[in-house]
């Protein structure tokens, strides 16, 4: 078997805080703003012109907080339009064949 | 583009060839329908982990996906407006199927649908996400895609906790063991067919990367993300890395 080499930043920023997650008691609104940490870790590996300037700068781009979460969802026109669509009555998954995968967003 | 923000005029756009625009919109509208899948499928992991009684910062966390996924879908949303230049219809969610594991009992089928869905699907979206940002330089797309990864990679790490919290024991990671090998199996064929169905072409400025390049932003994520991370939480990944390791597809 080959060696299995994490690729550091975006491993630290799933996998070693994911499974920390429920030893460190560190909730959903925290957990916000640490992926927006690691959003800007990614930015900054994925791109050569991004400084932290920038990724601190971009921060105010958006605020989710749980006051957000759970009372209008932070949508607008836009995401009423699938809020509006998702009213629609009857389940969104059934239990496809054995062995069958998640629905991909690319 | 800010969450949730109106599509608006945009020089940037308006000078571009008919054919980019087009690209770029049919791409991005087709991104927004699945992101409404994604919302689909996080109603089933919330309703898996309540049901394996998850710790509740886990459960706060898929909950809040479902909303997420719903804005990322209004996110592409309004930059297929934006480059198609004329109304787009808003998606609407349609049922998906989800995977499922009758052999591995209720309360396994519970926790797979989890792992498979975040620690796998997930994650390598955040490596197609990161892969579409680092060539996108039109500023439109690249907030709304620094948006939809900043959610993404917290979506990932639910499977991730589920792994790691005190819920999961010995028994657990030997099912997951025994089952990771057919749901790598399975997800990597469902990416690799999707791929195939993308148009030629890329426009690597306006986060659309070639399938080539997908394909390998793909492998690249399971060889070091979601391999490394299964063996990281204790899951036994020899078949799976000999069996990837040598597949084409």
């Amino acid at each position: 078997m080959t060696s299995l080499v994490p690729r550091s930043r975006l491993f630290h920023a799933i996998v070693v805080v994911g499974l920390s997650t429920a030893a460190t008691g560190c909730g959903g609104a925290e957990q916000v703003a640490r992926s927006k940490e690691a959003g800007a870790d990614a930015l900054a590996e994925a791109t050569t012109e991004a400084t932290a300037a920038d990724a601190s700068s971009e921060e105010g781009s958006f605020e989710l907080t749980a006051t957000d979460a759970s009372t209008d969802s932070g949508r607008s026109a836009d995401g009423g339009d699938a809020g509006d669509a998702a009213r629609d009555c009857g389940p969104l998954s059934y239990p496809g064949p054995e062995g069958g995968c998640w629905p991909m967003f690319i | 583009m800010r969450r949730g923000a109106s599509p608006d005029r945009d020089d940037a756009v308006d000078r571009l060839d008919p054919e980019t625009r087009a690209f770029v919109a049919s791409t991005a509208a087709r991104r927004s329908e699945a992101e409404l899948h994604g919302a689909a499928a996080f109603t089933a992991v919330t309703q898996a982990l309540m049901d394996l009684r998850a710790d509740v910062r886990i459960v706060d966390l898929a909950a809040r996906a479902i909303a997420e996924e719903m804005d990322h879908s209004a996110i592409y949303l309004a930059v297929a407006r934006a480059y198609a230049r004329h109304e787009v219809p808003a998606p609407r969610p349609a049922p998906i199927d989800i995977p499922a594991y009758p052999a591995a009992g209720a309360d396994g089928e519970r926790l797979l649908r989890v792992v498979g869905m975040c620690s796998i699907n997930e994650t390598m979206a955040c490596s197609f996400l990161e892969l579409c940002l680092e060539g996108a330089t039109a500023p439109r797309v690249r907030e709304g895609l620094r948006s939809v990864l900043e959610d993404e990679i917290r979506h990932a790490r639910i499977g991730w906790a589920v792994l790691g919290s005190p819920d999961v024991g010995e028994a657990e990671r030997r099912l997951v063991s025994a089952w990771l090998l057919p749901m790598l199996r399975a997800q990597w064929k469902g990416w690799y067919d999707q791929i195939a169905t993308l148009p030629a072409g890329e426009r690597v400025e306006h986060g659309c990367p070639s399938r080539e390049s997908i394909e390998r932003a793909a492998r690249a994520s399971v060889r070091g993300l979601v391999l490394p991370g299964f063996a990281r939480a204790g899951v036994d990944v020899a078949r799976a890395v000999e069996w990837f390791d040598h597949s084409s597809a």
